[in-house]
């Protein structure tokens, strides 16, 4: 099953996440300290044992990246979301398994090219989870790691992204279509809810992450300048590029990365409110506001990336926009806290574990929470942007909470994966030993971060208004040891159980969604005659357009600044190829379909055909970011429509895909020839 | 160290102007706001699961009764609180970004580069020298690139140290020769990040002479927790006399 092999990879994850972090702990407290091993393993990043700034800049790069990219956006919604939704909901599966595969994999080996940056030479990047350019765009001069490291993290990325992105095209398919008889969207569990929205903002942010991602990978390989500005001088190296923008980037980036948050967090929150009514034998109070909550959380989280630039040079006036949207977030946020409260007030509360740990989950994201509050206030940013006190924030808000969800899916769903009870005693003592270690941990953070420590420090020992600092790092790193430590009762728990764990009965939670009662009786009712494809094929446009979006977005604002733009002489073939592409779409009106999908090859190679005429013009994508943006996009284009060729043949219903694709590229060459 | 003397340390640093002092305002009115809901959410949610603890068998579940006139208070409430310590705030921020520096401000230009700061006076002719990164050279005090053609450049002020005035006010130019960096003074309350191939603008008005360290806050590359320096606040007419002897010695 899918969602179980989402859920080894992501503990595999977890574990090298976790060590990653100690050893950052470790050193940060020990910077002198020699320790043969870390020689042996980083022969250049550890001489003679000690461990160099840039082992620890990578070893921080990938802890975030790790514990980001595939943990947290992972487990809850992959790996929980792919093994329950369809159970929740009366499905018989996923709607299109295939798909959910092919997710899988392309996550999976997206993780091994991201373990493979730690065995280059150069090793890992280090220019942190957020690969800010310059730094990450000029190659090895700006840093070790900055060569092949920066460049298989960035290839592992946009690999993700598109598993990420088809992942989330199933999910919506699933929830919109395969439900089953009699569960309307307004009675699913707030689970499916929150998977759902969190699919939304999957596909409304996988796709820009990864236009920003092919961007960057041209900017270092192919010679464009889409990040990369005039006039850089980088360890005496000249770097011959113009008219890049480094903000353009952090937009694109946080475009994603905010959402990313919620991506994180919004199944934890979901699961929370089943839990917490399961265990206090009081159905949801005020489910209707969750919902809404749920959904005012996921639309008002794609609007505020801009709260992670207050101090980057952008308009201080669109800080005050952003910082609006951003405090109003905690609106939605407090009404689940005091609709959580509300369930629990007037029930029978039953203390399981599954139970602590959501508890726990409204605790971490309160205290997680109210730290937003001073950092959605832009001139409180000022001060706090990049320092310890922002790690404090999002490790309890993203980190934390989102891995206790995930604990509490763990202990409330082991009986249904495995037919087994995990050990309650264990789970209680994990439970509260991992509690006292996040807040012994994360509590004392703050106030490094008020005392001005700058995070993505590899040690405190050039400021002088850090020494005093030093003890409460001491007490955070002994906090961190214990937090791992009481993982390992986790482990103990997890093997001891599926080894020879106590049976479960069917129902041992007395439970009332669906994945424990009687949804086999409708899932056997639930024939093949909704396929998902109609809301699958939105999904789609949904993505496309969202990639399409990005790049346009990168191309108005890259001509906006642009000193040095000239127009392309574009080959007379992409205008041949909408007349083909019209054709097309008449074809699949008659329904002809095999023939629209001929129409599709030759538009294929009518473009390579135009493309080649290009490069003997002795256009390449270093010329101008006109041409480079033509290239690029043009690239993407000829994706889709491949993509589009393959549905025709497949189903009916791509119908639509392929009159999509006549739209966006009309819209294309609008966008080139107006906007020259 | 001896811990007693660190503990001392472990808050927000002396506030060195008028803008730091009302920003310790609006973080300690944040402060008391966030402590109140924290430990009344906190307690309430220990107090409820105690009061409530399941005693005897559990039953099937119950329906919840629903309230939308709670729903209604509690959002109306939040978000009052929310956006009400935004409001608060925004006129500090307004404050500080959307007024430029006042006429007579003292021009200063700040470079970061991997991985050391560099500090730009105009000189007495009161202008900026043309600068271009075919003349860098770190070894020889050219930081910035002075172009040796250019008069105006002659008598630039290239220092590694920022020395400013107090009462007096200071308009900084950021600007990066190659990464991103971050400009930081948390004495002053204030960031700014250094963003290559733009110029930012940032004014202050330091009231208290003393030197505050100034570390770079912004990722940018090995050597990152290593670019120090720091800013030193002069009474006016001490800094005057440091900016003729740097004249004299030119």
């Amino acid at each position: 099953m899918v969602g179980l092999q989402y859920f080894w990879l992501s503990l595999v994850a977890v574990i090298v996440g976790m060590a990653l972090s100690l050893l950052m702990r470790f050193h940060l407290v020990n910077p002198d300290a020699k320790i043969p091993w870390f020689e042996t393993v980083w022969p250049a990043g550890a001489p003679g044992g000690v461990m160099t700034p840039e082992l620890y800049l990578s070893l921080m790069t990938m802890h975030g990246t790790i514990m980001v990219f595939f943990v947290l956006s992972v487990t809850p919604q992959s790996a929980f979301g792919n093994y329950f939704l369809p159970l929740q909901i009366g499905a018989r599966g996923m709607a299109f398994p295939i798909l959910t595969s092919v997710s899988f994999w392309a996550t999976a080996v997206s993780f091994v090219v991201m373990m493979a940056a730690f065995i280059v030479p150069g090793g890992a990047p280090l220019s942190g989870w957020t690969a800010y350019p310059p730094l990450s765009a000029v190659g090895g001069v700006s840093g070790p790691g900055e060569g092949m490291g920066q460049t298989l993290w960035l290839c592992s990325i946009a690999i993700l992204c598109i598993g990420s992105t088809l992942g989330a095209v199933n999910f919506i398919a699933t929830t919109l279509d395969l439900r089953g008889p009699g569960v309307t969207m307004m009675r699913m569990p707030l689970t499916c809810w929150s998977w759902f929205v969190t699919a939304i903002l999957s596909l409304m942010g996988f796709p820009v992450l990864l236009a920003a991602g092919v961007l960057l990978l041209l900017d270092r390989s192919a010679g464009t300048s889409f990040f990369v500005p005039g006039g850089l001088l980088v360890s005496d190296h000249v770097i011959a590029r113009e008219g890049g923008s480094p903000l353009l980037w952090q937009y694109l980036f946080w475009f994603f990365g905010h959402p990313e948050v919620y991506i994180a967090i919004l199944p934890g929150m979901g699961l929370t409110s089943e839990i917490i009514s399961t265990f206090s034998r009081k159905t949801i109070f005020g489910r209707t506001a969750m919902i809404f909550a749920t959904f005012s959380i996921g639309f008002l989280g794609l609007l505020v990336w801009g709260h992670h630039m207050f101090t980057s040079g952008m308009s201080p006036y669109s800080s005050i926009a952003f910082a609006v949207l951003s405090m109003t977030i905690g609106v939605p946020s407090a009404v689940k806290t005091f609709n959580w409260l509300g369930t629990l007030w007037g029930g029978r509360i039953r203390v399981t574990t599954a139970m602590l740990f959501a508890l726990g989950f409204v605790s971490v994201f309160v205290t997680g929470g109210l730290s937003g509050m001073f950092l959605a206030q832009p001139v409180l940013d000022l001060y706090f942007h990049d320092t310890y006190f922002v790690l404090a924030h999002f490790h309890l808000i993203m980190g934390v909470a989102a891995l206790f969800g995930i604990f509490a899916a763990v202990f409330y769903w082991f009986p249904r994966m495995f037919g087994r009870m995990l050990n309650e005693t264990l789970g209680k003592i994990h439970f509260f030993a991992t509690l006292v270690g996040v807040y012994a941990l994360f509590l004392p953070m703050h106030v490094v971060g008020i005392a001005g420590n700058p995070r993505r420090y590899a040690d405190f020992t050039n400021f002088e208004f850090l020494t005093p600092l030093l003890p409460l790092h001491q007490f955070m790193t002994w906090a961190a040891f214990l937090t791992v430590s009481a993982q390992i009762v986790f482990f103990a728990n997890l093997i001891l159980t599926i080894l020879r764990g106590p049976e479960a009965g069917t129902n041992p939670w007395r439970a009332e969604t669906l994945e424990w009662t009687d949804g086999a009786a409708l899932r056997s009712g639930n024939s093949a005659a909704r396929s998902g494809v109609s809301a699958g094929f939105l999904a789609v446009v949904a993505a496309v357009s969202m990639l399409f979006a990005a790049f346009s977005s990168a191309y108005v604002v890259r001509h906006g600044i642009s000193s040095d733009w000239t127009t392309v002489p574009f080959p007379p073939t992409v205008w041949a190829g909408a007349a083909i592409l019209l054709l097309g779409s008449v074809m699949v009106e008659l329904g002809y379909m095999n023939a629209a999908a001929g129409l599709g090859v030759l538009f294929a190679l009518a473009q390579l055909w135009g493309w080649q005429k290009l490069i003997q013009s002795g256009v390449s994508m270093a010329s101008s970011p006109a041409a480079a943006f033509f290239y690029v996009m043009s690239g993407a284009f000829l994706i889709s429509v491949v993509g589009g060729v393959v549905a025709l043949l497949r189903h009916p219903r791509a119908a639509y895909f392929w009159h999509y694709l006549s739209g966006l590229w009309i819209y294309l060459l609008g966008l080139f020839y107006f906007w020259n | 160290m001896p811990i007693l003397q660190s503990v001392g340390q472990w808050w927000l640093p002396v506030a060195i102007s008028q803008h730091a002092v009302a920003y310790d305002v609006q973080f300690t009115r944040t402060l008391v706001v966030a402590a109140i809901i924290f430990i009344a959410a906190q307690s309430a949610l220990v107090a409820i699961v105690w009061r409530f603890r399941d005693r005897g068998t559990a039953a099937s579940k119950i329906e919840t009764s629903q309230s939308s006139r709670l729903e209604f208070y509690w959002t109306t409430a939040t978000a009052i609180v929310f956006l009400g310590l935004l409001a608060l705030g925004g006129r500090i921020w307004a404050g500080v970004q959307f007024t430029a520096a006042p006429a007579g401000a003292e021009k200063i230009e700040v470079l970061g580069k991997q991985f050391a700061w560099s500090f730009r006076y105009a000189g007495p002719d009161g202008r900026f020298g043309r600068t271009n990164i075919r003349f860098v050279n770190d070894a020889a005090g050219n930081s910035f690139g002075l172009d040796p053609d250019d008069p105006s450049g002659k008598d630039d002020i290239v220092s590694a140290t920022l020395h400013v005035p107090s009462g007096r006010s200071v308009e900084l130019t950021l600007t990066s020769q190659d990464v991103i960096h971050s400009f930081f003074v948390r004495e002053l309350r204030m960031k700014q990040d250094l963003v290559p191939g733009m110029r930012i603008p940032i004014h202050f008005l330091a009231n208290i002479p003393g030197t505050y360290e100034i570390p770079c806050a912004e990722l940018c590359g090995l050597g990152h927790s290593q670019m120090h320096t720091t800013m030193i606040v002069m009474p006016p007419d001490a800094y005057d006399r440091w900016k003729r002897e740097w004249e004299q010695a030119q």
